[in-house]
């Protein structure tokens, strides 16, 4: 499960309004006022309240983003390509660091999910195919040389890999059988992780015709569930894209987007990050449980998400989330600025290798870190959920009282 | 919670609308209406009057039958494909990382002994599901195993020697499991062959049922010989904390097995003895077989799943299949006491999601409508709208509450259409438990089908509401009666749930 919630609005918001260019509104704070008259100047026209002001440097953000990421992305479709046509040991490596690049960038962008947008569109969302996890790695490909299951062994339940195929498969029959996305990829990447110390271990000749029978089908399936990670992001950099007819123009006249905006991080970080991504690794010792398992790049994964967090609420210097929490409940605003850079200094303190330090006994300097972590997470999002009450949204991770 | 809020977001005239007031004098006419179709179910004509001009919206704000907050102040307003997947709000942080893990264990596949993943294998040898979430994909429900839907999806089937009154089958044992880890054959394969009828309403139209002919082909331990067999979907997984713990007394003032009352709908307890001879009110499973949900999640790891827990020591094999025999074991247990009440805690805090009130004015006055129609013809007579936990629950959110579940977790005749013949401990082959109607609207939206029913036949609400016979069966001539626009309006009333 990952968790996609609407939330209830009490209508205390008021439809952004927009009027012409030199109307700033008397509520802006001195420190925004440069960066929305950029985005003024791009636009032509100023937004006239505060909030009107953060969803309009929210949208650009999130477009920023999502371009960013689809660039990495092809980058390292790039490497993957370049990989499958001639498979050496150079060539996994640099797919390898073009993953973990891509996957930092794509990692902020989570903060933007939950909103009910076009990432996390109903059933069969975007984020579906992109980011499912955990990846029960046997759906794809056992681990016994003998077996005849799986996508890349199984010829007769799947004969062919294209993308509507792999799409249809993707976690069907069970939430791990998942085929498609990051994970996928990294799986691919680095095979399972039987080390102590470093990520698996995956030889570049599992590619290699002359060395393995399933080499051919594994370049297949690697090359198209890359195509398909660029074809989901592209989507996404569309939908918010400046100027079109998309989901980007009905966010920003949207009564409910500064909604949509704060449920992102406050789910984030209240359930994913704080939850599935650290509270059950943290009890289960399970490595399975881990974020990027396979890469043991789960310590990145955690900054990167924080970072997207800190992005959506401090925003880029104007019209900040913060900034429109502290109009309405300055205390709020605060608690939430403190929390926030707590949860930055806690998740950049956390030991690398995550899974390494994870199962440690209790008590180890490893573990308590990882548990401040955890807490600080669960601290922040509490915050989220408190300051988005003063917006009139509830996060269901407020706690009661 | 948030009922302020909801209460803001909506009008109050909206809030009465959807508080399914039933006016007595609204609906009279339209008793007699249906009294008159029943007489003459040809004279489509005659059909088409009074009922539909209710002016339901006069409603006095009285009793009110329901709620827009199903699961009364532990409901959170969610829609969309995870609209299932939410815990009660205010949790504790302890009950929240609870929730995260028991999620772990309900999500992720289970793997065959041994394995690199320690905490989670041991599943099968015989397996119907590797995974809670393959029954309950998002915590929704599962898909009876049509050719284009393949196995592992959703249901199990519970097998029984034709004589034997509910007893398990010698060879296969009480569930026939379809998939089976690596060395071991599966014990069959089931084969479903779809067969349509049609059922005819007062005013001319039809409706088209599907049912199936149920076969197991390939039986790997020899022929089953004349069996009684049970296929059986997985339900959507919200609100189970609440019903949990509905005090016993309840649900036992709810039962008339004696149908004392004379309205042909009696309600019996499914009285559960524990090995310590302590009687318990069976209320979860379609037969109310389980009393508690951890005994549901452990008689769920074992039956379907295949690994062995605290309450189900021995693999779910019989010692006559060797290849199933011979297979490693997990661990004794394969799934501990821990994990069991994780599962139970994940299961105990799944939120049920408000209903979805229509915001169009005619949409609202049709599910209004629909409301009244649900009590007039006697749906809520075992759907019971209302019920009440006591102070007993673990989890603090969940005690006192009321709620609405629209079941009265009791067993009910529900006739030959539907009957399995397969006794299942005290429940005949022809009784089944009221199932909640919570979250039937957003089935759809989280789980991309809208099969409903024991055994996932019924393809939509309406086919489920045409199959309902033995008790029911006065309820559907009624709904068989009514004219198109109140069919529709009791359709989209529940379409909202």
């Amino acid at each position: 499960m990952s968790i996609e919630a609407l939330v209830l609005i009490s209508g205390v918001l008021t439809s952004s309004n927009f009027v012409n260019a030199g109307k700033i509104a008397s509520s802006l704070v001195p420190s925004s006022r440069e960066r929305v008259t950029e985005v003024a100047r791009e636009t032509g026209d100023i937004p006239q309240t505060l909030e009107a002001q953060c969803v309009r440097a929210y949208a650009a953000m999130v477009h920023d983003e999502y371009r960013a990421s689809l660039a990495s992305a092809e980058e390292m479709r790039a490497a993957i390509q370049a990989f499958c046509a001639t498979p050496t040991m150079e060539g996994l490596t640099r797919a390898r660091e073009t993953w973990i690049a891509a996957r930092e960038i794509y990692g902020r962008t989570e903060a933007f999910r939950f909103g009910n947008g076009p990432i996390d569109t109903t059933r069969g969302g975007t984020e579906t195919f992109i980011n499912a996890w955990p990846v029960d790695e046997s759906y794809i490909e056992p681990e016994a040389d003998s077996a005849t299951t799986g996508i890349i062994r199984d010829r007769t339940k799947y004969p062919a890999l294209g993308r509507v195929i792999l799409k249809l498969h993707n976690q069907r029959g069970g939430e791990t059988n998942v085929c498609t996305g990051w994970h996928a990829i990294e799986f691919m990447l680095w095979g399972r992780d039987q080390s102590e110390t470093g990520p698996g271990n995956r030889s570049f000749t599992d590619f290699l015709d002359a060395n393995s029978p399933h080499a051919e089908r594994r370049r297949e399936y690697l090359l198209e569930i890359t195509d398909l990670l660029c074809e989901d992001l592209t989507r996404l950099v569309k939908a918010w894209a400046p100027d079109a007819d998309n989901h980007r123009r009905r966010f920003e006249q949207d009564p409910k987007a500064l909604r949509a905006i704060i449920v992102g991080p406050g789910l984030l970080a209240g359930f994913e990050m704080s939850g599935e991504r650290l509270a059950v690794p943290l009890e289960t010792r399970d490595q399975e449980e881990e974020h990027s398992c396979f890469s043991d790049t789960t310590h990145i994964d955690f900054r990167a998400n924080i970072r997207g967090i800190a992005l959506v609420l401090r925003g880029n210097g104007a019209a900040s989330m913060i900034d429109v929490i502290r109009v309405k409940d300055a205390a709020a605003a605060d608690d939430l600025a403190t929390a926030l850079e707590k949860a930055l200094v806690a998740i950049d303190a956390m030991p690398v290798p995550f899974d390494a330090a994870m199962r440690k006994e209790d008590g180890t300097p490893e573990r308590q870190k990882l548990t401040a972590a955890l807490e600080a997470i669960e601290t922040l999002g509490e915050s989220i959920s408190r300051a988005a009450k003063s917006l009139g949204v509830t996060v269901p991770t407020e706690p009661q009282g | 919670m948030r009922f302020d809020s909801m209460r803001d977001r909506m009008s109050s005239a909206s809030l009465a609308c959807i508080a399914g007031v039933f006016v007595t004098q609204t609906l009279a006419p339209q008793r007699d209406e249906v009294a008159a179709q029943e007489a003459a179910p040809t004279k489509a004509a005659s059909t088409k009057a009074a009922p539909t001009k209710a002016a339901p919206t006069k409603a006095a704000p009285a009793q009110a039958m329901h709620a827009p907050n199903l699961g009364g102040q532990t409901s959170v307003a969610v829609d969309g494909g995870h609209a299932f997947s939410l815990p009660v709000p205010g949790l504790s942080r302890e009950d929240r990382r609870a929730f995260s893990v028991g999620n772990s264990f309900f999500r992720d596949n289970w793997v065959a002994a041994p394995a690199s993943a320690e905490g989670r294998d041991g599943l099968g040898p015989h397996f119907s599901a590797n995974s809670c979430s393959a029954c309950h994909q998002e915590d929704g429900r599962g898909l009876p195993p049509l050719a284009d839907v393949g196995v592992g999806r959703g249901s199990v089937l519970f097998v029984s020697p034709v004589n034997a009154d509910g007893a398990p089958h010698p060879m296969y044992g009480a569930q026939l499991q379809d998939q089976a880890i690596e060395g071991v054959r599966p014990e069959g394969r089931i084969e479903l062959e779809p067969q349509r009828s049609f059922i005819a309403f007062a005013d001319g139209s039809r409706a088209e049922l599907e049912r199936w002919d149920l076969r197991v082909q390939d039986a790997a331990y020899g022929p089953l010989g004349e069996v009684r067999m049970s296929l059986r979907v997985g339900p959507q997984v919200i609100g189970l904390g609440l019903l949990e713990h509905v005090p016993d007394a309840v649900i036992r003032e709810l039962a008339d097995p004696n149908d004392r009352d004379g309205d042909g709908i009696s309600g019996r307890v499914h009285e559960i003895r524990s090995a310590d001879g302590r009687a318990s009110v069976g209320r979860f499973g379609w037969k109310a077989s389980q009393p508690t949900l951890d005994a549901q999640v452990m008689a769920a790891l074992h039956g379907d799943m295949g690994l062995t827990n605290p309450t189900h020591r021995a693999e779910n094999h019989t010692s006559l299949q060797s290849d199933a025999v011979q297979a490693a074991s997990g661990g004794d247990p394969e799934v501990d006491a821990h994990k069991v009440a994780r599962l139970a805690h994940y299961c105990r805090v799944l939120a049920v999601p408000m209903q979805r009130v229509p915001t169009n004015s005619d949409d609202l006055a049709r599910v209004q409508r629909g409301a009244q129609i649900f009590q007039a013809i006697d749906c809520a007579k075992c759907h019971v709208t209302t019920l009440k936990t006591d102070e007993s629950s673990p989890i603090e959110q969940l005690r006192n509450v009321e709620f609405h579940p629209f079941t009265d977790l009791l067993l009910h005749d529900m006739g030959e259409g539907l009957a399995d013949n397969r006794r299942d401990g005290d429940a005949s082959g022809r009784e089944w438990r009221t199932p909640p109607l919570w979250g039937i609207g957003l089935i759809e939206t989280v789980n991309g089908h809208t099969r409903l029913l024991h055994d996932g036949r019924a393809r939509s609400i309406e086919e489920a509401i045409l199959w309902h016979g033995g008790e029911a069966q006065r309820s559907r001539d009624a709904y068989l009666a009514l004219p198109k626009a109140d069919r529709d309006a009791l359709l989209a009333y529940l379409k909202s749930l």
